[in-house]
């Protein structure tokens, strides 16, 4: 694999995984962002991903409302 | 799911107004993007586009009822007759009715949760320069009789409107009944001596407290 994969769990995980959403829907808008840009930033395969979110729609609405 | 073609104004408006509601009657830590999404037939996608957080938003709808409330007061002020002290009697009036409605009550309350004081404190900020014009030009009325004298109406209208709404706002200081009145009793006098106002000619305040 020529991406090394972050191996971090936990909330600083989901953290960085909102983190880079937010970054994702700011520049490309939420239409236009896929879960696959998505562990692209963030180095994670899907399966790490839905472990946090079960949707990229739940992804947005934690972004939005958490602080 | 319908979709309606809206120009970007009033779509905005739109969720500030379906968001104010929510936050009113579900508070505004459970109201949810979906909430406002099932309220408007918008996808989430479009309401991240015109406010990129919760937070965002509460401060739009903040905003709004604030510009609405200095409408209301702006329109009041341009239809009354009198002198300066009568029409500064009137506004403080109308200002006191509005805050017991019950709409206000609700948004206010949700307000002073501590996760919300930062809100809570720009709410009061932007509350203190939209309305200070409007003091500003009474006590320059108030001049212009010769029952005032400041030099820096606008300054002065800040200061004291700054002093009295941060000072008794109970959800910054949980004052005891006998602290808060303490601070009511001195208001008066504190406002006479920045205008050079008559002694007494704003004891009107304490009915209105």
């Amino acid at each position: 694999m020529l991406i090394k994969l972050q191996q971090e769990d936990g909330p600083e995980l989901r953290g960085r995984i909102k983190e880079a959403a937010c970054a994702l829907f700011d520049a490309n808008g939420f239409d236009n962002t896929t879960v696959a840009d998505l562990l692209v930033q963030v180095r994670i395969d899907e399966q790490r991903f839905y472990a946090y979110f079960r949707s990229l729609d739940e992804l947005l609405e934690a972004v939005w409302s958490e602080l | 799911m319908v979709r309606v073609v809206k120009k970007p104004d009033e779509r905005r408006a739109d969720i500030i107004a379906a968001a104010g509601q929510l936050f009113l009657s579900k508070g505004y830590d459970s109201a949810t993007m979906k909430d406002v999404m099932d309220h408007l037939h918008i996808a989430k996608g479009t309401i991240y586009h015109y406010f990129k957080s919760k937070e965002e938003l509460l401060e739009a709808v903040i905003t709004s009822v604030a510009e609405d409330e200095l409408r209301r007061r702006k329109a009041l002020v341009d239809s009354m007759d009198g002198s300066a002290l009568e029409r500064l009697e009137q506004l403080i009036a109308a200002g006191a009715d509005r805050s017991r409605e019950d709409d206000h009550e609700a948004l206010l309350e949700d307000l002073h949760k501590p996760a919300n004081a930062g809100m809570h404190i720009r709410l009061l900020a932007k509350v203190v320069t939209m309305q200070a014009p409007i003091y500003a030009a009474l006590f320059e009325q108030g001049c212009e009789e010769g029952i005032f004298t400041v030099a820096r109406p606008l300054e002065c209208a800040e200061f004291l409107l700054s002093g009295i709404q941060f000072l008794t706002d109970m959800g910054i200081y949980g004052w005891t009944p006998e602290q808060l009145e303490r601070r009511w009793q001195a208001f008066p006098q504190l406002i006479e001596s920045q205008l050079k106002a008559p002694q007494g000619s704003f004891s009107f305040l304490l009915k209105y407290r």
